[in-house]
Parts: C-alpha cells; sequence; structure tokens
C-alpha cells in the first residue's frame, strides 16, 4: 500500500491543502505551493539516495501493514492511524502529519476530477457556531465550543451522471366557466386531453457514493459550481479526510433517475397552460446516452450521537452553503412551552379581565 | 312623672312608627307581589320549555322583580292572528297589568311562532333604561339561540342581560348609542382562553425553535442540473373532450338576525 506525504521543500513540516490560497501551505513556516511546482520539484529530485524530497512517495514497509483492529501505522512517527478499508486520506493523531493512501485514490477507484476545498476551517467552524448560537433547545453541553472540534473537512465521493431523457406525459385538464340567471348559478366545466413530448439533457445529476452520509445532508448542500471541478491529484486531499465510494455507481443510479423523472415532468407540466385544474394521467420517460463521472467534493462534515441518534451538519466546502440536524434537548423543548404558556396565560388573562373590567 | 309621661310618649310614637312604618314596607312588597299575574312572569303559551325550565326562568325573574322592582316577563304563542307583535304586547301588559310597582315598570319579550316573530318592549321606568339601543343590543344577543330552536337558552340570556341592564342602571350607567354595552368577562373563560391562545402561540415558537434545529431537505428534482436550452417540446397537443354545466338555486336574500330589526316607540321586533 503506498502512503503518500507532503513535506514542506523549506522545513520538511506536513504540507496541507489551503483552500484560501489553493496551494499546499506549511503552517510551520508560512510558504505555500503550487501544486505543479511540487510535482516539477518531486520529478527532478526523484533521484536514488538523494535528500529533502518533498514529493514523497514511499513504500508500505512491513512496520506500516495493515494491523488486526484495522489501523495503519504512520510512515511518519509509526503511530498507530485510524484508517479502514475505505480511508483515501487521514491525520495521524500522534504527529498530525497528514496521510494519503494512494490505494484508495487509485485504479478504479481513481476519480475523474475533484472541487477543491475553497473555504477554510477557520470559516466553517465561525459558521458552525453561529448556527448553534442562539438555538436555545440545543443541548447543554453544546453550549461550549468543545463540539467545534469534531468539525472535519471531508472529500465526499459523489458520482455525476449525465443522460438525455425523452419524455411523453398525458395530462387531463379543465377550463371552468361561471354565469348567473336570476335563479341560478351555472358553472360549465370543459375537460380536454392534453399531450406533450420532450426532449431534454441533464449534466452531473450528483448523488452520494458513500453510505456513511445521508443523502439528505449531501443533496442539502447542492449546488456545487461545476467549473471548478480539475483532474484529481492526491495533493487536494492533503489536510482532508477522504473515503472512496462505498456505494456502487448502478446503486446509485437510481437516487439519480429519481430526481431527473421528477424534473422532466415538470419541465413538461409547466408548458401546460391556460387551464385552472391539470393532472397527469400517462407518464413515459426514458433515458439515454448515460454518462457517469466519479468525483470527490469538498464537504466540512460535523458528527454527533446524541441519545442513540446519529446527528450531520454539513457545509458546502466550496460555496459556502450549511444546512444541518443539531440534537434537540426536549427537556428543554417541554421547559420553554410550559413556561411560555404559563407567563402568556397570566398576562392575557390580566388583560383580558382589566379591559373587560372584571378587575 | 312628667318624665314618665314623657317617656311613655317616646314610646308610644316609636311603637307607633314601628307598626305604621314597617306595615307600609310590606305592603309595598304586597303591592308589587300582587302584580303578578296568574300564568307568572314566564308565560309559555306555545309550549317552547320544560316544567323544570320555565321553573327556573320564573326564579330568575322573580329575583329580578325583587331586586329592582320592574317586572321582567317572557311571553310565547303559538300565534297572535294579526296583530303587530309590538301591539300584542302592550296589549297583554295593560289587560294583565303586567307593570310593577308605582310606574308600571317592565321589559317583555314575546315570541310568536307561527310568525316567527320576536319583540321586546318597555315600560315605565324600564323604557328608560332599555332603549333602542338596549333593545337591540339584547335582540342580537338573543337571536341565534331563538334561531337555531334554543330557546331556554335564549330567554336565560335575556335574564342575565336584563340583570345587567338593571344593575348597571343603578349605579348610574344606562346604555345608548354614545354608552355601549360590553359583554361582562367571564374570569374562567378569560383565564381558560388566555392558556388556550398562550399554548398556541408558544407551541408555535418551540416548534419553530425545532425545525430550526435541522435544516437538511431532501431535494426531488434535478432542475438545477438541466442543461440550459436543452429542453425541447417534439409534441403538443391540446384535445376538447366533453363540457360538463352544473346548475345552483340562488339563494334569496333574507332578512336575518339584527338586519331585520325595527324599533318604534318602546318596542324592537324582528324575525328569528
Amino acid at each position: 500500500m503506498d502512503f503518500v506525504q507532503y513535506k514542506c521543500p523549506c522545513c520538511g513540516a506536513a504540507l496541507e491543502f489551503s483552500g484560501t490560497k489553493q496551494k499546499l501551505a506549511c503552517k510551520s513556516c508560512g510558504n505555500a505551493y503550487d501544486v505543479s511546482v511540487l510535482q516539477e520539484l518531486a520529478r527532478s529530485e526523484d533521484a536514488p539516495g538523494e535528500q529533502g524530497i518533498h514529493w514523497e512517495e514511499r513504500k508500505e514497509t512491513a512496520a506500516a501493514e495493515r494491523a488486526e483492529d484495522g489501523r495503519y501505522i504512520c510512515p511518519s512517527c509509526g503511530g498507530e492511524i485510524e484508517a479502514d478499508e475505505n480511508t483515501a486520506s487521514t491525520r495521524c493523531p500522534y504527529c498530525e502529519n497528514v496521510v494519503v493512501i494512494r490505494q484508495t485514490v487509485s485504479g478504479r477507484f481513481e476519480p475523474d476530477a475533484v472541487i477543491p476545498f475553497q473555504v477554510e476551517a477557520d470559516r466553517a467552524r465561525q459558521m458552525l457556531e453561529g448556527f448553534c448560537k442562539g438555538k436555545r433547545l440545543l443541548p447543554k453541553n453544546f453550549r461550549d465550543r468543545s463540539y467545534l472540534k469534531n468539525l472535519k473537512g471531508c472529500y465526499v465521493p459523489y458520482w455525476l451522471f449525465d443522460c438525455d431523457v425523452h419524455a411523453d406525459m398525458s395530462f387531463r385538464a379543465t377550463r371552468t366557466r361561471m354565469w348567473s340567471d336570476s335563479n341560478y348559478d351555472y358553472v360549465e366545466t370543459s375537460h380536454y386531453l392534453v399531450n406533450r413530448s420532450g426532449n431534454m439533457q441533464f449534466d452531473h445529476v450528483p448523488v452520494d457514493g458513500s453510505v456513511r452520509i445521508s443523502d439528505e445532508t449531501t443533496e442539502s448542500i447542492e449546488p456545487f459550481d461545476y467549473s471548478a471541478l480539475t483532474g484529481f491529484k492526491p495533493a487536494y486531499l492533503a489536510g482532508y479526510e477522504t473515503a472512496k465510494y462505498d456505494v456502487e455507481a448502478d446503486a446509485a443510479k437510481n437516487r439519480a433517475d429519481e430526481r431527473i423523472y421528477h424534473s422532466a415532468e415538470q419541465e413538461l407540466a409547466h408548458t401546460v397552460i391556460g387551464y385552472d385544474t391539470v393532472r397527469a394521467s400517462r407518464r413515459s420517460l426514458h433515458a439515454g446516452n448515460s454518462r457517469v463521472h466519479y468525483v470527490l467534493l469538498p464537504v466540512w462534515l460535523f458528527e454527533t450521537v446524541y441519545k442513540d441518534k446519529t446527528y450531520q451538519f454539513a457545509i458546502n466546502g466550496q460555496t459556502g452553503k450549511m444546512v444541518g440536524e443539531l440534537p434537540v434537548d426536549m427537556g428543554a423543548f417541554w421547559k420553554y412551552l410550559f413556561g411560555f404558556t404559563g407567563v402568556g396565560t397570566a398576562v392575557l388573562s390580566l388583560l383580558i379581565l382589566l379591559i373587560g373590567g372584571a378587575l | 312623672m312628667k318624665n314618665v309621661k314623657k317617656r311613655g310618649g317616646i314610646l308610644l310614637a316609636v311603637f307607633l312608627l314601628c307598626v305604621g312604618v314597617l306595615p307600609g314596607y310590606e305592603g309595598m312588597a304586597s303591592e308589587e307581589l300582587k302584580t303578578v299575574p296568574a300564568e307568572g312572569w314566564i308565560q309559555d303559551g306555545a309550549g317552547l320549555l320544560t316544567e323544570r325550565e320555565e321553573e327556573k326562568l320564573e326564579e330568575r325573574s322573580g329575583e329580578l322583580l325583587s331586586e329592582y322592582g320592574i317586572s321582567v316577563v317572557i311571553v310565547t304563542t303559538d300565534r297572535f292572528e294579526g296583530y303587530d307583535i309590538l301591539d300584542w304586547e302592550r296589549k297583554l301588559f295593560e289587560e294583565k297589568e303586567l307593570g310593577a310597582g308605582e310606574d308600571n315598570s317592565s321589559l317583555i319579550l314575546g315570541i310568536s311562532m307561527a310568525e316567527r316573530d320576536w319583540g321586546i318592549t318597555a315600560y315605565g321606568r324600564a323604557e328608560r333604561i332599555f332603549g333602542a339601543y338596549g333593545r337591540e343590543t339584547i335582540g342580537e344577543e338573543i337571536l341565534d339561540d331563538l334561531s337555531d330552536g334554543d330557546y331556554y337558552d335564549s330567554f336565560a340570556v335575556f335574564l342575565d342581560m336584563a340583570d345587567q341592564f338593571l344593575a348597571d342602571a343603578e349605579k348610574g350607567k344606562i346604555y345608548s348609542e354614545s354608552n355601549h354595552y360590553r359583554k361582562p368577562v367571564n374570569p374562567i373563560a378569560a383565564v381558560l382562553g388566555a392558556a388556550a391562545a398562550s399554548f398556541a402561540v408558544s407551541l408555535t415558537v418551540v416548534l419553530l425553535w425545532k425545525k430550526g434545529m435541522n435544516t437538511r431537505v431532501l431535494q426531488n428534482n434535478a432542475g438545477a442540473y438541466l442543461r440550459r436550452g436543452s429542453f425541447h417540446l417534439t409534441n403538443r397537443s391540446d384535445l376538447f373532450l366533453y363540457h360538463t354545466v352544473n346548475r345552483t338555486r340562488r339563494q334569496k336574500n333574507e332578512s336575518h338576525g339584527s338586519g331585520g330589526m325595527h324599533s318604534s316607540g318602546n318596542g324592537t321586533k324582528g324575525k328569528f
């Protein structure tokens, strides 16, 4: 198994990809390096026995073998790294070195493209903190800032589906006309059969390829700006957690089909105008010329378990769109409900009795 | 001796005063009670009330007479044969001597089932207390129950409002166009209403808070990924199938409630 580590050519510290600079940055000496420059440097210095290899690729040693408990050994400090067979990039908990496990981002697992992070960790933490602020129903242990450490930058595996759709639909529609004479009101309803067919093309409909992250979370942070898609380089993963897909494209396709067909129906329905009621009576949808792309998209993810339920909070690592579900302290819920009811009852009663002259 | 005679004179005077005055009060009460007609204050000729209901209303009316010296009468009939309901009430008032006290004060609610007429007339002191505004206000309050056939409830409201008007009149407050009547607030109902409203508002607030804890929403469509300009209609047809016509008879505008209420002289009448 290949581990890839990116070390600063200046001081040797671990490099991390900076969303703001769009470069690999060194937190130790403050230098930042363009990915292509580092690659060029590595190529030129990749000679046997040469010291100061900055683009470092090491073959897994015997000590780095995967342990029985599913842990990997950090090639830098020898510490155990928590990772499973899906982990593509992570951070050593001891030396803080960022590690990319090449095997999970190569071969059939190599992404076609990636959108690098543009939202930095500090901004993501501020956003999460802002989201939690003022939430009176948040459990007490979320009131301090310790929960912020659970916020992690993750590259989420996505499948992007392209297809051409032919949709053929029939609608039953009505128009009504009303008039009256001296004795009766009349309503005349005219019934129509409306047929529509059309072609359309969908590009890059995203479906996440990870079991761990719910569709609700990943779909809520859409859309991503696909113009920022760039060819995959392992360097982009430095400093972030990445898992390869564990939902196959065929399985993810069903969700894409649902969304595409629903949109195709809507497009045709929007052309049925001038009626008072419209109801779809027949639909026939065919998708062809399908293409699928495997990409990694940047997401800041906060996950917590509260009373046996997992809550996810996510920030689009490119656009900054923030969604999430935070746990609700039901004790606080009832406290506020009955507290407000009590105070409201007292004040309102007093007002009513005063205005009504009963007091 | 002279003092003894003087004291005896004073005692005699006190005795005579007691003998003279107390019968005077009794006589006044007797005078009022004498005005009670044989049929009572609740004369349910149309048979709208049960015996128990009639007793309760009679008792309530008696209390009003004792407290305010004004008879509050309810008269119902199957039909009054050609009379105007207010004239019919005036005739009853005179023939049955329904007035109470020296100024023959009375407030009468009359109902005729055949014509579905109701009328309120006031006499003596009551005429000033229950002016056109007061009678119409009471009429509005009793009309819904009358229309719904809830006669006991309607009559009970009539007596309660008469009580309120009379009590306030004793305090110098007579209701008129310039001094509107306000329904008395029931404290229990006020607290229950306030609790219900507060609970509803509080529940809305905390549910909104709870909803704000989850901003995740599944996307049901892929409209954002439709390639711009790629949608083309290849077939479009709108075929007329058939007509249906529904006809409903128009509602005639009938006067109902306070809209059909008329006041003249000492009376107010309407349909129910």
